[in-house]
């Protein structure tokens, strides 16, 4: 089991002319925890948006588990996926939102049950039951039948978490999810994510800018300017003894920012 | 007999070019009726006296609430009753007005809600008459974003025209339903009715459109 | 105004309101299915069934509707079709305000927001089942005061089978005016007839199912 969790592969992103990644190629490992930061523009928000596949690539292959995600094999050679494989292989990955994108017509209970019974076959019961789990998990057991408009923005993060991991997935992405969030309600957040990279066997992916939890939850750090990843390392080598002369803008110019 | 006869298709012309004669006049007399009274409709409603807004606002309301056959109806029978004839010209073109005055009037009012509120205080600050406030600083920001609303009337009240048959007057869709009457053959005449009511709706759109853009260009606001 | 008279245009117009009534109601649930369907269509991924989406709406909005009505009541017996005028009122002003439903549903749908799509995409459910369960029951809430709007549209529409020999309350009024020769009384009881079905049925029947739909977006409601 030596083949990487995620690979990006010569993954080319273009709006039109702008090119936003530019031959990204980046392994995570199985149950590594991967932060990506960088100015914005810098094409790190496509690369979950990718994975996810709400965006398609114009150029390489993205592998999930050693297989093509972006394309299949079709006698002998690759062809860009077909719909049925896309899903097939989307099943392995979850994702978390900046602006949460829970169902507003929903309940806390129904948003992570909705999935489950729908797509995963489960049945009402099971499904109620381990979404019942995951909502008391990330602290909200009390709020279940509450509908978004009733939670804070932390409490929705919080749900679209247990939503995304009712799904079972082997991947979680972190899309910035603690940009839309009031100050104070960033660190009950924050919280869940530790705790979840702590007990569960969890590949993680996240785009934050919170290099305070980058430094001390991740495995490695990529830093990311014009569309390629300029220095990745481990925290601790990114944030202390950066190589390249733009991290080091990037990271005084933050730390300035408080 | 072939379903589609060409032959009637060129005698039923010059019966849908006097029609549509009769169709485009209406539209055009009646929807310049409908832009000026739907603004004073519009600027009545914004009266600071409660009774009149309200006064106003209920009239909009039971206007666009009945139809404007019966609206038709109304105006052109109930006169005679009482010793008032009004031509059936004036009371088809006039009601048709009326009713769209009362849509027209929902739409210059979103227009005019629409205008930031700093301007209103911008203008008091200036010491600027409330008449030219509204003239010179609030009307020209309102009216180009609701062009395109206003246009969509437009060409529904040109569809609407047709109503006007049951006052005899003769559109062209009356004129379409005449000849197929005489000639025993309703598909053709009626048929480049509809035609011509949907050429002239995709042509109407492009002309709003291109209204749209100019005044809003012309007022700086795009 | 004799008694015989006006026994006869009481019952007569009393009849006409009833026959508005029951052509509004079939009139509109034409309008409603073949708006949702048609307005799905619109927003289908594949181009033809998108192209026929366009190409319904346009011609049911671009037509006028007494077109529409002559087309199904004088062309379509050319064709052997021969409708009675109760199909034609229901089916042709139904099918008329349909056009409008369908473009209301499109503009819903792509109203809702896009992280809605995007969150359904990252969950994985099948294309019918996002539309059915997470999009369409959020765009239906959003487009329910426009379709208050429509229907009593719609209402006024029926109007026009008056050209087609049905004696709905606007020929019942013009019947009974004829006959009586107080035209003020008579049209102007029809104007508040219409208007009391517009405001006292349709309106408040859409109010009603806005605050159902709208519960769960009202802290208030929920509260």
């Amino acid at each position: 089991m030596s083949e990487p969790m995620v690979r990006f592969e010569n993954v080319t992103k273009r709006y039109g002319s702008l090119t936003v990644l530019d031959e990204l190629n980046l392994d995570i490992e199985r149950n590594e925890k991967v932060s990506i930061i960088g100015p914005s523009g810098s094409g790190k928000t496509t690369v979950l948006r990718m994975l996810m596949t709400l965006e398609k690539i114009n150029d390489g292959v993205i592998w999930v588990e050693g297989e093509p995600m972006t394309h299949e094999q079709k006698n002998g050679s690759m062809v860009p996926a077909s719909d049925r494989h896309l899903r097939r292989v989307r099943g392995k990955i979850g994702m978390v939102f900046q602006h949460f994108n829970l169902f507003p017509h929903m309940t806390a209970l129904q948003n992570c049950i909705e999935a489950p019974v729908s797509v995963l076959g489960l049945g009402k019961q099971e499904a109620e039951q381990r979404a019942a789990e995951l909502l008391d998990m990330v602290g909200l057991a009390d709020k279940k039948g509450h509908f978004p408009i009733q939670l804070s923005g932390g409490q929705k993060q919080r749900v679209a978490i247990a939503r995304a991991l009712a799904m079972r997935p082997k991947v979680m992405l972190f899309d910035e999810v603690t940009s839309a969030l009031d100050p104070e309600l960033v660190g009950e957040v924050l919280n869940v994510i530790r705790q979840l990279g702590a007990e569960h066997d969890l590949t993680m992916l996240m785009v934050t800018h919170q290099m305070g939890f980058a430094k001390e939850f991740s495995d490695r750090v990529c830093f990311f300017y014009g569309g390629k990843i300029a220095e990745q390392g481990s925290p601790d080598q990114l944030f202390n003894d950066p190589q390249e002369e733009r991290t080091r803008q990037f990271l005084s110019a933050v730390l300035e920012a408080g | 007999m072939s379903i589609w006869d060409w032959y009637y298709v060129w005698e039923a012309l010059p019966f849908l070019y006097r029609g549509a004669v009769i169709t485009v006049q209406a539209t055009l007399i009646g929807f310049a009726i409908a832009l000026v009274l739907g603004l004073i409709f519009a600027l009545i409603r914004q009266s600071n006296n409660r009774i009149v807004n309200n006064a106003m606002a209920e009239t909009v309301e039971f206007i666009r609430s009945t139809p404007l056959l019966l609206q038709i109806f109304f105006v052109y029978f109930v006169g005679p009753q009482f010793g008032i004839v009004i031509p059936a010209w004036v009371a088809g073109i006039g009601v048709l007005g009326i009713h769209y005055a009362a849509y027209c009037s929902e739409v210059y009012r979103a227009g005019i809600e629409a205008v930031d509120g700093g301007q209103w205080e911008a203008s008091i600050a200036l010491n600027l008459s409330r008449a030219r406030t509204w003239r010179v600083i609030i009307l020209p920001q309102a009216i180009p974003p609701i062009v395109p609303g206003l246009g969509n009337y437009f060409i529904g009240m040109f569809k609407d025209t047709p109503i006007l048959a049951a006052i005899a007057i003769l559109e062209m869709l009356q004129q379409a339903k005449n000849f197929g009457a005489e000639n025993y053959r309703y598909i053709e005449a009626i048929t480049m009715a509809g035609f011509f009511y949907l050429v002239f709706s995709l042509i109407a759109s492009v002309i709003v459109q291109a209204v749209s853009y100019w005044l809003n260009r012309r007022y700086h606001l795009q | 105004m004799s008694e015989f008279a006006l026994g006869f245009s009481v019952a007569a117009l009393t009849k006409g309101v009833l026959i508005t009534i029951l052509i509004t109601l079939g009139a509109s649930l034409v309008a409603i299915v073949f708006g949702l369907v048609v307005g799905l269509l619109r927003v289908s991924p594949r181009r033809p069934v998108r192209w026929f989406g366009v190409a319904y709406i346009e011609f049911f909005r671009g037509t006028s509707m007494l077109v529409q009505l002559y087309w199904w009541f004088f062309v379509l017996p050319i064709f052997g079709i021969t409708m009675s005028p109760w199909t034609v009122a229901i089916v042709g002003v139904g099918m008329n305000v349909s056009g409008y439903g369908a473009e209301l549903v499109r503009a819903a749908i792509q109203g809702v927001e896009r992280g809605q799509y995007e969150a359904s995409i990252a969950l994985n459910f099948p294309r019918l089942t996002m539309m059915r369960r997470i999009i369409l029951p959020q765009a239906i809430r959003a487009m329910l005061p426009a379709w208050g709007n429509l229907l009593i549209e719609l209402l006024k529409g029926t109007s026009l089978i008056f050209f087609i020999t049905i004696t709905e309350l606007t020929t019942a009024a013009k019947l009974a005016a004829d006959a009586t020769g107080n035209y003020l009384l008579f049209f102007a009881i029809a104007l508040f007839g219409y208007y009391f079905i517009a405001r006292l049925m349709i309106t408040p029947l859409v109010r009603w199912l806005e605050r159902r739909l709208g519960r769960a977006y009202s802290r208030e409601a929920l509260a």
